[in-house]
C-alpha cells in the first residue's frame, strides 16, 4: 500500500512543467486575445466606414437633386475652391411657387436643411419675395422660416460650395474616430 | 484494488497523449487565428472598396455634370450636337486629373447616334494602397430638348368652345397624350388607348381634357391617367384637374415676315429649287401654285396617277381637292390658304372626262430642320373615298379650323402629330395609329427649326439616365 501511494505522488507536475504550460497558455490566451481585439477592430473600422459612406451619399445625393433643379443661387457664391463656403442658398425649382430657398449648412458635425422665404415687413399675408426684392418706404425685408431645420446626415468635418457657370461643386469631408472620408463631385445646375 | 492499480499501470503508459492534444488543440487554434484574420482582411479591403467606390462614383458623376455643361456653353461642343451634317456622327473627348481629388482622373466620350441625341460615357479611376484602382462607368443618353407647345399631345385640339369628337372609330396614340381645350367625347364603341414613352422619365400616356370627358357606355379610354373637370385617376399632379388651358399654337402662313411660309416659299422658287413630278416627271418648277395651278397638275396625273412635291415646300393659294383616284405624295409640307378636303368626291368631271376611285396622300419628311406635313388656314377633310388606302404621314397635319375624319384607311400611320381647332374623327374601327414627335410639331410651327423671331433654337439638353455600370 505505502508502495502504491509513493507512486501516485511520483506522478505530480514539476515546476518547470507547470511554468512551461503557463507560458504556452499565455502565449496562446495572448495570441487568441489580439486577434479578437484585431477583429473587433476592424469590424469597428468597416462599421464607421459605412456609416461614412451611408451620411455622405445621403447628404451629397440630396444637395444634387435639389441644386440640379435650382432656379437660382442666392448670395455670394465663390468662383474657387480657396474661397469655398460652408453653406448654400438657392430657390427650390421642384415646387411651382417660387421664393423658396432652400438653405444647406453645417453645424458642428451635422448637416441640415431649412426652407426660407422673405416678405415685406408692412405686409399682413407675408407673401412671399424675391431674397433680392427692394421693400417699399419704410418697410424691411423680412426673412422667414417655411421648413425649419433638420438633420439631414452627421459626422461631417468639413463641407464646401465653389464653382461657377451654373456648376456647383460640392466637397464633402467625413469623419468618425480617426478614420475620415471625402467625396466630391459637380452638378449642373440646369434651370440657372 | 488490483483492478484500481492496473488503471493506474495503464494510464502511466498512455503519457504521452497529452502532446498530441495539445498539438491538435494548438492546430485547431491555428486555423481558427488564420480565419480570423483573413475575414479581418477581408472585411478591411471590402470597407475600403465600398468608400473608394463611393468615390468613384461622385466623380465620374461630376465629369458627367461637366459634359453636360459644355453641351450648352460650349460652342463647338453645340455645334457638334446640332449642327448637321457634323452631328451625324459627331463623337468629342474629354479628360481631367486629378481635378477634384488627388490621384484621380475622368474621361468623358461622347458619340452622336444621331443629331441631338448623344450617349455619354464617363470612366472615373481613383489609385490606392500600391498598385490598386478604383474605376467607375457610367452611361447616360443626352437627347437635345425642344420643349412642347402642345403639352405632348401628338392629338391635340386648341379651341376653346369646339370638341374632340371620337365615334366609331379606334385611336391609338403612341409616347404622348392627348390633350382638348374644351370637351372629349368618345362614343359609339369607339376605342382609344394612350401609351406612354417608357425611355423618357416623363409621364405621357395621359387623356388630358380642359373640361369635360365624356365617355358613352359602349366605349372605352384606356390611358395612364385621365385629367379632367370630371375625373382625376392616375398621376395628374403636373397638369392638375383639370389642366390648363393651352392655346393653339399658330402657323404664320403668309405674314409679309421672311419666315413666313409663303414668303419661304417664294424664295424657294425664285432659287429654283422647286420641283412638282408628275408620274415621275418634272411638270412644274414653282412652289407657289394658285388653285387652278394645283388643279391642272392633279388633272394632268390622271386616274391612279402620282403627284410628288419634292419642293420643300409647296404653298397653295386657295382650296386643294383630292378626288378622281389621285395619289398625292409631299416630301415636305404642303400649305393651303383654305380647305383642304382628301377623298370627298369619288368622281371627277372636266372636260368631258371622268375619273373615277379612291385617293391617297403619303408625307414624308425630307430632313432634319425641315418642316414636312400638310397645313391649311381652314378644314381639313379625310372623305370616304380615302378609305382602304394607306395614309402615312411624317409631319404635322395642322388645320386651323376643324379636321374632319371620315375615312376607312387601311392602315393610318402619323409620326408627328394632327393639330386642329376642332377635331371629329370616325374610322369605322380602323385603326388610327399616332406617334409623338414633339421635334416634327414643332418644326411645321416655326416652319424650320427655331421660331421665327429667335437666331437660335430654344435649347437644353433632357438627360436621361438610361443604364449605369461599375468596374473595379
Amino acid at each position: 500500500m505505502k508502495k502504491f501511494l509513493l507512486k501516485i505522488k511520483k506522478t505530480g507536475f514539476t515546476l518547470i512543467e507547470i511554468l512551461i504550460t503557463l507560458t504556452i497558455f499565455l502565449i496562446i490566451s495572448l495570441a487568441i486575445y489580439s486577434t479578437f481585439l484585431l477583429s473587433q477592430r476592424a469590424s469597428q473600422a468597416a462599421q464607421s466606414s459605412i456609416e461614412m459612406s451611408q451620411n455622405g451619399r445621403v447628404i451629397i445625393e440630396r444637395i444634387i437633386r435639389e441644386v440640379r433643379q435650382a432656379r437660382e443661387v442666392i448670395g455670394d457664391f465663390p468662383g474657387e475652391r480657396q474661397n469655398a463656403v460652408n453653406e448654400i442658398i438657392f430657390e427650390d425649382g421642384h415646387i411651382a411657387e417660387p421664393y423658396h430657398y432652400v438653405h444647406y449648412f453645417q453645424v458642428d458635425s451635422e448637416i441640415k436643411r431649412e426652407v426660407i422665404g422673405y416678405y415685406f415687413s408692412g405686409d399682413p399675408e407675408e407673401k412671399l419675395q424675391p431674397w433680392n426684392a427692394l421693400p417699399p418706404a419704410g418697410q424691411t425685408l423680412i426673412k422667414k422660416i417655411i421648413e425649419p431645420a433638420l438633420v439631414i446626415g452627421e459626422l461631417v468635418e468639413q463641407l464646401q460650395f465653389w464653382g461657377s457657370g451654373g456648376m456647383v461643386n460640392i466637397g464633402l469631408v467625413l469623419k468618425k474616430q480617426d478614420k475620415t472620408f471625402e467625396l466630391e463631385t459637380s452638378v449642373f445646375g440646369r434651370n440657372f | 484494488m488490483v483492478a484500481i492499480f492496473n488503471m493506474f499501470q495503464s494510464q502511466k503508459k498512455q503519457q504521452g497523449v497529452i502532446l498530441i492534444i495539445s498539438a491538435l488543440v494548438l492546430l485547431i487554434l491555428l486555423i481558427l487565428g488564420s480565419y480570423f484574420l483573413t475575414f479581418i482582411l477581408t472585411e478591411s479591403k471590402i470597407s475600403r472598396a465600398e468608400l473608394v467606390a463611393a468615390q468613384s462614383y461622385y466623380l465620374a458623376e461630376a465629369g458627367l455634370n461637366e459634359a453636360i455643361w459644355r453641351l450648352i456653353n460650349d460652342p463647338d461642343w453645340q455645334a457638334g450636337f446640332i449642327t448637321p451634317p457634323l452631328c451625324e456622327n459627331w463623337s468629342a473627348n474629354l479628360s481631367r486629373d486629378n481635378l477634384l481629388l488627388p490621384d484621380s482622373s475622368y474621361q468623358i466620350q461622347i458619340q452622336n447616334q444621331q443629331c441631338g441625341q448623344a450617349e455619354l460615357i464617363a470612366t472615373s479611376t481613383i489609385k490606392f494602397g500600391k498598385e490598386k484602382s478604383s474605376q467607375r462607368v457610367i452611361k447616360i443618353k443626352a437627347y437635345r430638348a425642344l420643349g412642347s407647345l402642345t403639352e405632348n399631345s401628338p392629338f391635340f385640339t386648341g379651341g376653346t368652345s369646339e370638341n374632340m369628337d371620337i365615334s366609331a372609330s379606334v385611336l391609338n396614340v403612341y409616347q404622348g397624350n392627348i390633350f382638348s381645350n374644351n370637351n372629349i367625347n368618345i362614343k359609339d364603341f369607339s376605342s382609344v388607348k394612350i401609351f406612354d414613352n417608357p425611355e423618357t422619365d416623363l409621364k405621357e400616356g395621359k387623356a388630358l381634357v380642359h373640361n369635360n370627358l365624356n365617355l358613352s357606355w359602349s366605349s372605352q379610354l384606356a390611358a395612364e391617367a385621365i385629367c379632367s373637370k370630371n375625373y382625376c385617376r392616375g398621376d395628374c399632379a403636373d397638369q392638375g384637374c383639370p389642366p390648363t388651358n393651352v392655346s393653339m399654337p399658330m402657323i404664320d402662313f403668309d405674314s409679309a415676315a421672311a419666315s413666313s411660309y409663303k414668303n419661304r416659299a417664294i424664295a424657294l422658287e425664285q432659287n429654283n429649287l422647286c420641283s412638282i413630278l408628275c408620274n415621275g416627271i418634272v411638270c412644274s418648277q414653282k412652289c407657289v401654285l394658285t388653285e387652278g395651278e394645283f388643279e391642272d397638275l392633279l388633272w394632268r396625273v390622271g386616274l391612279n396617277g402620282t403627284l410628288t412635291l419634292n419642293s420643300g415646300i409647296t404653298y397653295v393659294t386657295g382650296r386643294i381637292e383630292l378626288r378622281g383616284g389621285r395619289q398625292l405624295v409631299i416630301n415636305g409640307v404642303l400649305v393651303a390658304d383654305e380647305t383642304v378636303d382628301i377623298g370627298e368626291r369619288w368622281c371627277w368631271v372636266q372636260r368631258g372626262r371622268i375619273d373615277c376611285g379612291f385617293n391617297q396622300i403619303t408625307i414624308n419628311d425630307p430632313g432634319i430642320n425641315q418642316p414636312s406635313g400638310l397645313l391649311t388656314k381652314r378644314n381639313l377633310t379625310f372623305g370616304p373615298y380615302s378609305s382602304f388606302q394607306k395614309i402615312e404621314i411624317t409631319g404635322l397635319v395642322y388645320s386651323n379650323d376643324e379636321i374632319n375624319m371620315l375615312s376607312c384607311p387601311s392602315e393610318f400611320k402619323l409620326v408627328g402629330g394632327l393639330l386642329g381647332r376642332k377635331i371629329s374623327i370616325s374610322s369605322l374601327w380602323a385603326n388610327l395609329n399616332i406617334y409623338l414627335d414633339n421635334q416634327r410639331i414643332l418644326e411645321g410651327i416655326w416652319a424650320g427649326s427655331k421660331p421665327p423671331d429667335q437666331e437660335k433654337p430654344p435649347y437644353s439638353p433632357l438627360i436621361t439616365i438610361e443604364h449605369w455600370e461599375e468596374i473595379y
